[in-house]
């Protein structure tokens, strides 16, 4: 504790987002060990043997493997919407290192297009990667997972969440970088802000959602209940729409910000 | 390459916003140094700021090399350095860090000039920036702004955090580049006596409003220090009077007409005025706002 508040107190507002990443990192693992001691604790009562793999290559596998590999199908797809949002974060804050910069690159020949375009680049390569390793994760532990039904639902969920809070953490964040480079200084602390605001929210609103409409007996909102099948639903449904509502508004600051008169 | 007179010129520029500029007018012709002077709020950082394609402008028009400034296409700028009054770069770099930033930014870049002028100011390549001392930073600002062969170099105050060995070695590499061919700057100060003898001409802005803008000699022999009774001043006439500071039994009067004030008032004693004078007497004595 000490540390942290020296680091608060002495080095610059980066040592925030470290201090950010530690909570959120406690608390994704937490959700995710906690998620799926429920769930499995659930499952359990059902079914004591499980069918891995696809095709004539299908295998039996005993409980205590059979937890492992769902808990890597569990963890790894978080971790990295934890490093999403721990990068994006960090970015944010550092976004004061980035005003410094803007005024150097407005100095420079490069158009105000180019910069804009490099920033926005700079945030979609990292999540492009980020998300073509977590695709290929879910699509193997998909694969795999065919005679585990509840396994298999989990991966897409956690798969199709990934996506939706990475697109919509590094939506707001690029938009927040844009913002902050162009805006006045004193509207800093209020774009950080909306952006803690805008990015903790769905966040938090997608894993509720999400672990409140797997389909075990007692499960809470009502309309989030299926008959069957996977985790595609109303909760998607709502879920996707928020997206699509959130990347709306962030295109609209985008293109604002980057329409504003140098 | 365009072949121009005026590496820049400022026609009428307002700007009502963080910074008010009012008509603001002035030439800095190619290769020449002139001094942008005025007191602290005067609007200095505002115009190079406005040069530097930092701010917009309401009213008026920024030539770069003769071309209209266009925030759409800056390729003018590729010819042209800015040193700001603070380092932007972000503390965690290094300078070897920057270097590669700005290699990418400017097509003419030179990695031996720059690290020639690293090894000159005495700057550590894997130092973090934020570990540099302020005159460190302006040094590395300066190496920065030396190193891509510009032939505009805009620069906000920046011998202001310098010790006075720095500040010559500035000076020094300052002169080094304008004898490399017909290369003009544009410095802001508001000590102009440590640049004086160095530039060509000088600019002095007040309350967002240029004051005048001439060669220094010209300035220097306009104006004129009167020293006189308390009761003499009304005798001069208001359109001459720059400043009046009054002390317990004489007063001295910046006049801006000198030698239509010797010749009217033959009898007045009459000392040269500096560019550090001009500043003073039109900041702390002067009604300069009503010119």
């Amino acid at each position: 504790m000490k540390k942290v508040y020296r680091a608060l107190r002495y080095h610059d507002r980066l040592a925030i987002s470290y201090v950010y990443l530690i909570i959120m990192t406690s608390l994704y693992v937490g959700m995710i060990l906690w998620s799926f001691h429920t769930e499995y604790e659930q499952y359990k009562i059902c079914a004591t043997t499980y069918e891995w793999g696809f095709g004539s290559s299908k295998f039996a596998m005993d409980e205590s493997l059979n937890s492992m590999f769902q808990a890597i199908a569990f963890a790894i797809p978080g971790l990295l919407v934890m490093l999403f949002t721990g990068v994006s974060w960090d970015s944010v804050l550092g976004a004061d290192r980035l005003r410094g910069w803007n005024r150097v690159v407005k100095a420079s020949p490069v158009s105000p297009a180019t910069r804009a375009k490099s920033l926005l680049f700079e945030k979609w390569k990292v999540f492009g990667i980020c998300a073509a390793v977590s695709l290929a994760i879910g699509f193997v532990c998909s694969m795999l997972t065919v005679g585990s039904d509840f396994a298999m639902r989990v991966v897409v969920a956690i798969l199709v969440t990934l996506l939706i809070v990475g697109s919509i953490t590094f939506f707001i964040d690029a938009v927040a970088t844009v913002l902050v480079a162009h805006a006045p200084a004193a509207w800093s602390s209020g774009i950080v802000v909306a952006t803690i605001v805008l990015t903790f929210v769905p966040i938090m609103g997608i894993y509720i959602l999400m672990f409140e409409s797997l389909p075990y007996e007692g499960a809470g909102i009502p309309w989030t209940q299926y008959s069957s099948g996977y985790c595609f639903g109303p909760a998607w449904l709502v879920l996707i729409v928020i997206f699509a509502a959130v990347n709306v508004f962030a295109w609209f600051m985008l293109k604002h910000a980057c329409a504003r008169k140098e | 390459m365009n072949e121009y007179m005026d590496a820049v010129r400022l026609e009428g520029v307002c700007r009502s916003k963080n910074g008010c500029l009012y008509d603001v007018g002035f030439r800095v012709p190619k290769g020449t140094i002139m001094l942008l002077v005025g007191a602290n709020g005067a609007g200095k950082t505002t115009t190079l700021n406005v040069l530097a394609g930092q701010y917009g402008i309401e009213q008026g028009t920024v030539y770069l090399f003769e071309r209209p400034q266009s925030a759409e296409d800056p390729a003018e700028r590729a010819r042209m350095s800015v040193v700001f009054d603070t380092i932007p770069y972000g503390g965690s770099l290094n300078a070897e860090k920057v270097r590669r930033i700005f290699a990418g930014l400017y097509p003419q870049w030179n990695d031996e000039v720059y690290r020639g002028y690293l090894e000159r100011f005495g700057l550590d390549e894997k130092k973090r920036i934020r570990d540099y001392s302020r005159g460190m930073q302006q040094k590395l600002q300066v190496a920065c702004a030396l190193s891509h062969n510009a032939e505009l170099l805009v620069m906000d105050e920046p011998t202001a955090n310098l010790d006075p060995g720095s500040r010559e070695i500035i000076l020094q590499c300052l002169m080094e580049y304008m004898q490399e061919g017909e290369r003009s700057i544009l410095v802001s100060t508001n000590m102009p006596g440590e640049l004086d003898r160095y530039a060509d001409g000088v600019t002095m802005i007040h309350d967002g409003r240029v004051v005048f803008s001439d060669e220094i000699d010209t300035i220097l022999n306009a104006h004129g220090i009167v020293k006189c009774g308390p009761d003499e001043v009304s005798e001069l006439d208001r359109a001459d009077i720059v400043g009046i500071r009054h002390s317990r039994f004489n007063a001295e009067v910046m006049v801006r007409n000198r030698e239509k004030v010797l010749t009217e008032h033959g009898n007045m004693a009459m000392d040269p005025a500096t560019l550090d004078d001009i500043l003073v007497f039109t900041n702390a004595y002067g009604k300069g706002a009503e010119r």
